[in-house]
């Protein structure tokens, strides 16, 4: 094994370990806490890109099999084998993303029995079932036979016309019914990509870019493979020293002329595109500067127009270099097409733009690497790509023996990967853990704004709030604070105003100014009050009274409601003050509290400076009028006003 | 067939309806408290139900409108949502397998999930079906101290809403939001008010299983033309290249290893 | 600061753990997986009762004390009754083990944890002095051997000064970070270093060299071949 495949095998096998620990998280604490999904995006990255995507990149299964069974272009016979297995491998991968994507993953089997004809996704989930049926019964002949299973094998051999044609149908079924799914949205999906004719573009885009991805994987697989141009693909540029001729091997030409379809059929799928958008007038669109219209651009010159452009070209479509970077570049298009339909097209739509949690990403990528992982090993056991396969078999006698007895199996397969595997894993996992774990995600999202103050006290009757938002936590005895304002049923006088991600009402809502009342507004009594004053009838009197001091035309906080003294005149004088009154007793500490603070250090000031009104009301407030009565001065313009004290005297 | 008129210049925004419903669903008051600030519009699994505030110190109830043609029914694939004779679009959490193609497929954003459960089920109002059948008001009707909601017949409804409509022409709009939109909802508004912040669409939109319905029925047919078409072109093809040797064995001068060469060569 | 602390307490703390779990597991699995293609068949001929006394004698190395490194054995010795007792059985890191394992252990005093901690933090200069100045230790000693010492000390040290602020020169957050952080490095270095002994111990003597040769029968060999008092 080359130390590049090895790599590339280290760095697969990192993602699948991501993915594993990604899935088990998402199955114990559930969606919400492992990904970004919510109310206003319901489908994410899993869905799309791993279902979506993913199954119509493998559209090589039902394009090869009909070229060669159905067009008999023999040609391409090679490439079935391979076809077969992307297919398989790409459809079990999708699904299986697809199991931690539904909420209630053990009920996947619910639409065999449970039918609803007429949802496009009833129709998708069958064929998708059957269709990887078949391509389980097309890719077993292969496997049998290495088990010994001829006659088994001979037999599916037999009946192979058969199931082709059924998968064909099935598969033209299913890609264009993916794109029929989001015909259902037709206010919510951006204008530039939805469109009547989704299935169409979904089918053509999903045939041509399962050609490209083939070729792709044909020519990377090549290249890790089997370096050797004679029997594989030429791997230098394909043209000689002095740049005159061609070299490309027999089947380097086969797959420029599978380029050739494809491009070709990307070609339709362009000019479809803009007929379609020419059609429901929305042509303008493609230029209103929107990013909408820049990525719609974009997918579509990667998709379609780069890939035509390099395919056309025939020495770029004859040089390995050159028509791989046509097919990824397609296949890359055609993933990015579906996340626009799926994804990208509803951002207009929604409140804040939807981007998958890690563990999304790490599941999504991992499964991708696992089903990378399973092709190299089928490929390297069983006869996918027959000419290199048959050259290593000759080469070494490692995999001849391989299954001569399962102990050897396990030997050659184990052993040579089991301690960089597991080094892998070790690494891996715990990373996965500190990049997933939702309990160290939850951290994130509260801003650390509350924490119990250990050491302090255990029983976390004192936590560490950061009240006022300003990064400076302070030590808040919520118990006290609970008892003071009335035992369990207080809690919305400090929690009810929460704002989202945010755990409590600010200090300073309260405690703004030493003679604020240090309790929310008492709404309820003021409703009772209000509504018995005026004796207001209808079913329910309370409802009436809001008005009666907030604007109804505004949002009714605080800011928009009556100001207290326009009722309370009376009540705001000294002495009259609506908590003694009503025997609230709400301010009455605190007020006391800042007042001892100041006055009782005013009062020792006062006779040891000798200045005897230092202790008198006017010191600090500006008058005793109620309207004034709220505004001390600030103790700096005390400090500079030592004069006029002095003079009183 | 049952439905439900709001008439949006009642509505005083007191969230009755709100808490009635939190109570008739029995969810978690205190995370429908904490959804009603993170959900752009209020709407939550916790609560099914919520006040929209509209321009002009204007409220609307925002829940499920029942659409006589539902796309979430349409959409659901194993049938777990379905309308009842009475009106409702009812959700049976035994069937669902947690898909939420129905939250996508809505035009109104309406079902919501459990996102937090480890055992999530789609949550939607059911026009308190139960209540209904036994010939009760639904919670939220009963709730409302301003009679903004009645319940009723659906025919009936809508002339009551033509007629309120009539006798303060100067005061509504001309228009029951609710009669044709995405084929006509059990759920319907009368306003003052523009209501385009409760997803109704500027211009009344046909049904959405309209667009669907049309292309799912032709599935057999699709299927049976596209296997009919590969047999017969394989059958053309297979004939061709039979004649094809046939008259190259009459030749019996070409090889056919050269042939398929020049072939590669376009 | 904090909230490197925070970080380096709560998540950083957990996976660190977890990378020595795993690969101490790792090791476990390629050892037992070695044990059984190897000697699959001969495992119930085993000598396991040399390998039982061979292990024995290295628990309680009274054997070594009589003769040979005396010194460098005893300390050795000590040494590691307060690595194990120190960290685990501390009243402050059984905190730890209840938020993260849910385990409740039992609790060392507070003057006895400082008397072990002191302890060991001794008998690891000394064990470094010795892999200095003593020629046979410097001789047997690779550069890995005092790093590794060096590591153990960095946890008890900043551990030891954090809990007595009266004599640490440095602030609180300071000392506390670098004991999180030095122990934390710690628990990677565990499973790929040597200090990963302290779960192949057992293993080695399983599959070592006790299959074929008698305990200290590697001290015979030297006696023959070198002086008496030489050891391998």
């Amino acid at each position: 094994m080359s130390s590049k495949l090895r790599i590339i095998k280290d760095i697969l096998w990192f993602f699948a370990f991501l993915a594993l620990i990604a899935g088990i998280f998402r199955l114990w604490y559930g969606l919400g806490p492992t990904t970004a999904l919510s109310d206003e995006m319901p489908w994410g990255l899993w869905k799309v890109m791993n279902m979506i995507a993913g199954v119509a990149i493998s559209t090589s299964g039902f394009t090869i099999g009909f070229l060669v069974y159905v067009l008999k272009m023999e040609r391409f016979r090679p490439l079935v084998k391979p076809a077969i297995l992307i297919a398989f491998l790409g459809y079990g991968s999708s699904c299986l993303a697809l199991l931690f994507d539904i909420g209630l993953p053990h009920r996947f089997w619910h639409p065999l029995v449970m039918w609803n004809e007429h949802s496009f996704l009833f129709e998708v989930f069958w064929c998708v079932m059957l269709y990887f049926t078949v391509t389980t019964i097309e890719l077993s002949p292969t496997i049998l036979k290495r088990f010994g299973a001829e006659k088994l094998s001979h037999w599916l051999h037999r009946i192979a016309f058969g199931v082709v044609v059924v998968g064909i149908t099935l598969s033209s079924l299913h890609h264009s019914s993916l794109g029929s799914l989001f015909l259902v949205t037709p206010l919510r999906l951006h204008a530039l990509w939805y469109s009547a004719w989704l299935p169409l573009f979904f089918i053509i885009s999903a045939m041509a870019a399962g050609l490209m991805f083939i070729i792709f994987v044909r020519i990377a697989y090549a290249r890790l493979y089997d370096p050797d141009p004679i029997y594989g693909l030429r791997m230098d540029s394909g043209i000689k020293s002095n740049g005159s001729e061609f070299f490309a091997t027999p089947q380097m030409k086969n797959l420029a002329l599978l380029g050739a379809i494809a491009s070709s059929i990307l070609g339709i799928y362009l000019i479809l595109k803009f007929v379609d958008l020419a059609r429901a007038g929305e042509l303008m669109l493609l230029f209103n500067g929107s990013w909408e219209s820049w990525l719609f651009m974009f997918e579509l010159f990667v998709a379609a127009l780069l890939p035509i452009i390099l395919t056309v070209i025939p020495r770029v479509r004859r040089s390995p270099a050159g028509l791989g970077t046509a097919a990824f570049l397609a296949s890359f298009g055609l993933v990015l097409n579906r996340m626009n339909v799926g994804i990208f097209g509803y951002f207009h739509d929604t409140a804040q733009p939807y981007f998958p949690s890690l563990a999304e990403w790490g599941l999504s990528l991992g499964v991708i690497a696992a089903a990378a992982l399973v092709f190299m090993f089928i490929s390297e056991q069983f006869p996918i790509f027959d000419e290199s396969w048959r050259r290593r078999m000759e080469k070494s006698d490692v995999f001849t023996y391989a299954f001569d007895k399962l102990s050897h199996v396990w030997n050659t397969v184990l052993m040579s990967g089991l301690q960089r595997v597991t080094l892998i894993a070790v690494l891996a996992i715990p990373l996965a853990w500190l990049l997933f774990y939702p309990p160290f995600k939850a951290d994130d999202t509260t801003d650390g704004r509350i924490k119990p103050a250990i050491g302090l006290d255990q029983t976390r009757t004192v936590l560490l709030i950061d009240g006022n938002r300003d990064g400076v936590k302070t030590e808040f005895p919520h118990v006290d604070h609970q008892n003071r304002l009335g035992k369990e049923q207080s809690c919305q006088k400090c929690h009810h105003i929460a704002m989202p991600r945010d755990n409590a009402t600010p200090c300073y809502r309260c405690h703004s100014n030493m003679l604020d009342s240090a309790e929310i507004f008492d709404h309820f009594g003021h409703m009772q009050l209000v509504a018995e004053k005026e004796k207001l009838d209808g079913l329910h009197p309370k409802n009436h009274s809001c008005s009666n001091c907030h604007n109804p035309a505004l949002p009714n906080t605080a800011s928009d409601a009556k100001a207290c003294t326009e009722c309370h005149k009376e009540d705001m004088k000294l002495g009259n003050e609506p908590y003694a009154r009503l025997q609230l007793a709400s301010a009455s500490p605190y007020r006391s509290a800042m007042h001892e603070n100041c006055i009782e250090c005013h009062k020792k000031e006062e006779i040891k400076q000798n200045k005897p009104n230092l202790a008198h009301c006017s010191t600090c407030h500006k008058s005793l009028e109620p309207v004034n009565l709220k505004i001390a001065k600030s103790a700096d313009t005390i400090k500079a006003l030592p004069e006029p004290l002095t003079l009183a005297r | 067939m049952y439905g439900i008129l709001v008439d949006v210049t009642r509505c005083t925004g007191c969230e009755k309806c709100v808490d009635a419903c939190i109570k008739a669903n029995n969810s978690n008051y205190e995370k429908a408290q904490i959804d009603s600030v993170a959900a752009r519009d209020g709407l939550s699994a916790n609560r099914l139900s919520s006040i929209i505030k509209l321009e002009n110190g204007h409220f609307a109830r925002k829940s499920c409108m029942h659409c006589l043609e539902p796309s979430c029914v349409s959409a659901c694939l194993v049938g777990s949502l379905t309308k009842t004779p009475e009106g409702a679009v009812v959700y049976d959490p035994s069937k669902c397998i947690g898909c939420r193609y129905c939250m996508l497929a809505c035009p109104f954003h309406i079902p919501r999930y459990e996102w937090d459960s480890t055992h999530p089920y789609v949550m939607k109002c059911a026009m308190c079906i139960d209540r209904i059948q036994d010939g009760k008001l639904p919670a939220c009707v009963e709730a409302c101290p301003e009679q903004a909601m009645i319940f009723g017949h659906r025919d009936e409804l809508l002339k009551k809403a033509r007629r309120r409509i009539a006798a303060n022409p100067e005061k509504y709009i001309n228009h029951v939001w609710g009669e044709r939109e995405f084929g006509g909802t059990a759920v319907m508004y009368i306003s003052d008010v523009d209501l385009g912040k409760l997803d109704w669409p500027k211009v009344p939109a046909s049904a959405i299983p309209e667009l669907t319905e049309p292309l799912i029925s032709k599935t057999p047919v699709i299927a049976m033309s596209v296997m009919g078409g590969i047999l017969s072109i394989n059958w053309i093809i297979g004939r061709r290249m039979k004649l094809a040797a046939e008259r190259r064995s009459q030749a019996e001068n070409l090889e056919p290893e050269v042939k398929k060469d020049q072939d590669d060569e376009q | 600061m904090e909230a490197w602390i925070d970080f380096a307490k709560g998540p950083l703390f957990a996976v660190t753990f977890l990378i020595m779990i795993l690969g101490l597991a790792r090791l476990l699995i390629i050892q037992l997986y070695n044990l059984i293609i190897s000697k699959g068949g001969r495992l119930k001929n085993a000598p396991w009762k040399s390998i039982l006394k061979d292990a024995a004698t290295w628990f309680f190395p009274v054997k070594h004390l009589i003769k040979g490194t005396v010194i460098f054995s005893a300390f050795s010795f000590l040494f590691h009754i307060g690595v194990i007792i120190v960290p685990v059985f501390l009243a402050d890191h059984i905190v730890l083990w209840e938020n993260f394992l849910g385990a409740n252990l039992p609790a060392i005093g507070q003057g006895l944890a400082d008397f072990l901690t002191l302890f060991t933090i001794g008998c690891i200069l000394v064990l470094l002095f010795m892999r200095i100045f003593v020629r046979r230790q410097r001789a047997m000693s690779k550069p890995m051997d005092y790093f590794l010492l060096v590591m153990v000390l960095f946890p008890f040290l900043s551990g030891y000064l954090a809990s007595h602020p009266g004599s640490n020169p440095f602030t609180w957050e300071s000392m506390m970070l670098v004991h999180l952080l030095s122990a934390e490095f710690l628990f990677v270095l565990i499973p790929f270093t040597k200090l990963a002994h302290i779960v192949l111990y057992f293993f080695d003597r399983i599959s070592g060299l006790h299959w074929q040769l008698r305990p200290g029968a590697g001290d015979r060999v030297a006696k023959a071949l070198f002086d008496e008092e030489a050891r391998v």
